[in-house]
């Protein structure tokens, strides 16, 4: 399987982190995917790998009920993965889009700042940047996060969840709300499911749990389908 | 990553930004440090966790601790106060629509104010003869840290007393001055409301020609530097 697509196992190892509200592995889970593109990109990959639509309960102030939608309809307006580069007085930034690390938002915000004048910045070096903006004026630590605003969060926050072309669109607004929202469209099965599906596979299959590895959910439900048909029809 | 870059990128921020400061009471212009984003995540703080009283004194305290940490003088009151807005105005000029470089540009003018620094109270057979002035920044950190000790009944002491230079108490049979932060205190505990309604008419007075100075209640108004 690419490694675009969340494996069986990965499902169920974040599903059993939701069902226990592990937070922090969840938000490690969601950095080990990259930027928050490549984790949203990911997400519809996953939903999307063995159909083209799917239906999803929608429930706003406008609108309640089942909608079928297809892949262009869903996380659309992703935007370009690109970094810019921000210059004030002798610092020079490079900015890029997000790595969800942390339940705490500002966290997420500062992993915008990729590096600053060549020095790179990355997850596990995040509290030594956190030590340079406290000491930045707040003119411009005001400017830097105005410039991030504009460049990255403004076209996060055009993603559209659900792009039903018609004034129930579900905006993805950049926080954790919405990081989460998405992540539990992915694990939508329940753990008590996904963990009898694979016990059925590995009895009746002989699956093995790195198989587990190479698979997605969809995938396993369907091959848990034709296994069914197989054993109906040789009991006919 | 090292260790180097980060202090090359912390020497490069700390090399850029400083502000000069003209201080208007000793005439002379200084070099501070820019006010950076530790301070306002440090009033943060103290604003969410604080009662009003601690919160007043505490934040005075940091006033007074931000400018210690910029300048070693030891600042005159009015001096003291412009560098707080000469800080403000250098990440933004303006404030509730008030433009702080205009305010800046005016105290280059700056000519004193006036009050009445000697206020007599006669209660009963003591005569209060209190000498009000506009402390130094030694002296108002001396006074909040009284304060602060006993938070509770101090806002009033420390609003009141930071204009008291002395007190001379005057009996039939004695005359003593009073002059220490300590001793003020003690005064301060004892006095009737009556003597310190009097005393805090006059220092009213002296709060009003500094507002018409500078705009702005820098010592009550949390959201000065915390708003930026």
């Amino acid at each position: 399987m690419t490694s675009s697509l969340l494996s069986f196992n990965e499902i169920e190892e974040v599903t059993n982190y939701i069902e226990n509200r592990n937070e922090d592995e969840i938000y490690n889970f969601i950095s080990s995917k990259g930027n928050i593109l490549r984790f949203l990109h990911i997400i519809r990959e996953t939903i999307y790998n063995q159909t083209n639509t799917i239906s999803f309960k929608l429930k706003n102030n406008k609108f309640q009920g089942d909608i079928v939608f297809d892949k262009f309809q869903f996380l659309n307006n992703l935007p370009k993965d690109n970094t810019f580069q921000y210059k004030d007085g002798n610092l020079l930034y490079t900015i890029g889009f997000p790595t969800i690390c942390s339940r705490v938002p500002a966290d997420n915000y500062f992993t915008c700042i990729k590096s600053i004048n060549n020095t790179k910045f990355e997850l596990d070096n995040l509290n030594e940047l956190k030590i340079i903006l406290n000491k930045l004026p707040v003119k411009m630590y005001n400017n830097l996060f105005l410039f991030i605003e504009k460049e990255i969060v403004s076209h996060l926050n055009k993603i559209k969840i659900f792009d039903t072309k018609r004034d129930i669109d579900n905006i993805f607004t950049f926080n954790n709300e919405s990081i989460i929202k998405v992540l539990l469209l992915a694990c939508r099965y329940g753990l008590k499911y996904i963990k009898q599906l694979k016990i059925v596979l590995m009895k009746e299959s002989n699956f093995t749990l790195s198989d587990f590895d190479r698979i997605t959910v969809e995938q396993s439900i369907q091959y848990y389908k034709i296994l069914k048909d197989l054993t109906k029809h040789e009991q006919q | 990553m090292s260790n180097n870059n980060i202090q090359n990128i912390l020497n490069t921020i700390d090399s850029s930004n400083s502000i000069d400061v003209y201080l208007p009471d000793s005439k002379e212009v200084i070099k501070v440090k820019r006010y950076d984003l530790s301070s306002v995540n440090s009033i943060s703080k103290l604003i969410n966790h604080q009662d009003i009283n601690n919160l007043l004194l505490n934040y005075g305290k940091f006033l007074i601790d931000t400018v210690k940490s910029k300048t070693e003088n030891n600042l005159s009151f009015i001096d003291f106060n412009t560098v707080i807005i000469a800080l403000r105005s250098a990440e933004n000029n303006v404030y509730k629509n008030t433009d702080l470089n205009s305010i800046l540009d005016t105290l280059k003018d700056f000519k004193g104010i006036t009050f009445n620094s000697i206020v007599e109270i006669k209660e009963n057979d003591i005569l209060y003869k209190i000498e009000l002035n506009l402390p130094c920044i030694n002296r108002i950190k001396d006074i909040l840290d009284i304060s602060i000790k006993d938070a509770e009944n101090s806002l009033l002491f420390y609003n009141i007393f930071k204009y008291v230079k002395n007190i001379e108490i005057s009996t039939k049979d004695l005359k003593t001055t009073i002059e220490s932060v300590s001793d003020l205190k003690s005064v301060y505990n004892v006095i009737s409301y009556k003597v310190l309604n009097k005393i805090s008419v006059s220092t009213s007075l002296i709060e009003k020609e500094l507002y018409s100075l500078f705009k702005v209640n820098i010592e009550t108004d949390t959201s000065f530097i915390y708003s930026i």
